[in-house]
């Protein structure tokens, strides 16, 4: 008895999964940072998930499965190979965010708004530097819940982690970022030098 | 992390973004809400973390999959033929499949009963070159289905003959089994049990990433 291939299945699993290439794709080339390994990461990651679909079947959430499973495979054939980034001190990055980021502008001793400021002095790729930059672990949460709209919930389930996990995550990730493109901007002079904080 | 029933600042501060997101149970939702209606303080920072959080949603934006890389993905599955149960032989031949043999068939050498060493008796410390002695605890999975990210209930529920039960001693670590006890076999095999954390005990061999079981029990008391 032949155990060939199924048109149909095939074209199911199609259906279902291939409308969030886009997403994978995007998730893929922030983790990667390389087109080529972010095409091979994704064409992995859907073999995979094919190979499995029978078993999958039973559950819901099939993007956050498909996320999960695209993880998997990054830390499995990616991240062994990447050298390991610079560790942040994030006490030293709080302190600057609250003190400097949030406060100089809630104390009126900056000219412009956020919006201005990001709008019109920062460009897109630097926006993107600045998330490519991130700890893996920060920028992936970061992805998923700004760019994705996924819930703390969606994430948690695709990443295999603690809600509160994710919870810390985005909180120190939108904070090492606003913090990086606020940097971006005080080198362009977009906005003033902040006094006596060192950066 | 939650609320505490008397907001102040600072938690107001340490909580917006998350407050802004609405993902907070509603009654912490709710206590960071009433302090924000009659704090300005914190009104200011909310309307500067809103002001900030609109310009990265429109400045991050998703890039689109290249057109080329769904075609890519679609001649890929059709030439991938799903794995199903059934009566073909050709899944001896796989090479994830045929590894876990060779694994198998080398263990038996070096620890079976016609093999040229006494086997270990658990506790005397001896071991051979290339393994070590073990005691840890690790959670039972189907390896194959813990790699492609299901959870353990869908673990369970998979019936796939071919698929036995491992450890899971680390994110994406895993170690075979192998046992010469009964009781043992039936730990990696029962797929009930995936999911459940158990303390181990035997002899690894490192370079095939093999666990021959000597005892173990559930986390809490020993059972083999």
């Amino acid at each position: 008895m032949p155990g060939g291939p199924s048109h149909e299945r095939r074209q199911e699993f199609e259906d279902v999964a291939l409308p969030h290439l886009d997403a994978l794709y995007n998730l893929a080339l922030k983790l990667t940072r390389n087109p080529g390994d972010a095409e091979d990461l994704v064409q992995e990651a859907y073999l995979r998930a094919f190979r499995f679909f029978d078993s999958y079947q039973q559950g819901t959430h099939i993007k956050a499965w498909l996320f999960r499973i695209l993880r998997n495979t990054f830390i499995n054939r990616y991240r062994a190979a990447k050298i390991r980034p610079d560790e942040v001190d994030f006490a030293k990055v709080e302190a600057i965010y609250d003190k400097v980021v949030r406060g100089e502008f809630l104390a009126g001793k900056q000219p412009r708004s956020p919006e201005e400021i990001v709008m019109s002095g920062v460009l897109d790729h630097e926006v993107q530097e600045a998330i490519d930059r991130l700890p893996e672990e920060y920028r992936t949460v970061v992805i998923l819940a700004l760019v994705e709209g996924m819930s703390y919930r969606e994430i948690a389930s695709a990443l295999s982690i603690p809600l509160g996990t994710v919870m810390s995550r985005l909180h120190r990730g939108r904070k090492q970022l606003q913090t990086a493109l606020f940097e971006y901007a005080r080198r362009k002079g977009i906005v003033r030098p902040p006094e006596g904080v060192e950066t | 992390m939650r609320v505490s029933p008397n907001v102040d600042c600072s938690e107001f501060q340490t909580f917006v973004f998350h407050f802004q997101a609405g993902q907070l149970p509603e009654p912490d939702q709710q206590r960071l809400q009433d302090h924000v209606n009659g704090c300005p303080a914190c009104a200011d920072v909310l309307e500067f973390e809103n002001a900030f959080l609109d310009v990265l949603q429109r400045r991050v934006r998703p890039t689109p999959a290249p057109p080329e890389l769904k075609l890519r993905i679609r001649e890929a599955l059709a030439e991938r033929a799903p794995e199903r149960p059934g009566w073909s032989f050709a899944w001896l031949l796989r090479p994830g499949f045929a590894a876990t043999i060779a694994s198998l068939v080398l263990v038996l050498l070096l620890v079976g009963p016609w093999s040229p060493f006494a086997p270990v008796a658990s506790g005397d410390g001896r071991t051979r070159a290339g393994s070590l002695r073990v005691e840890t605890t690790a959670t039972l999975v189907d390896v194959d289905c813990d790699q492609a990210g299901l959870t353990y209930a869908q673990q369970q529920a998979c019936r796939n003959g071919r698929h036995v039960n491992g450890l899971k001693v680390a994110d994406n670590k895993y170690w075979h089994l192998i046992s010469a006890q009964a009781a043992a076999r039936e730990l990696m095999l029962d797929r009930r049990r995936r999911g459940e954390r158990v303390r181990v005990e035997g002899e690894l061999f490192t370079e095939i990433s093999t666990l021959y079981l000597t005892a173990a029990r559930p986390a809490g008391r020993m059972a083999l």
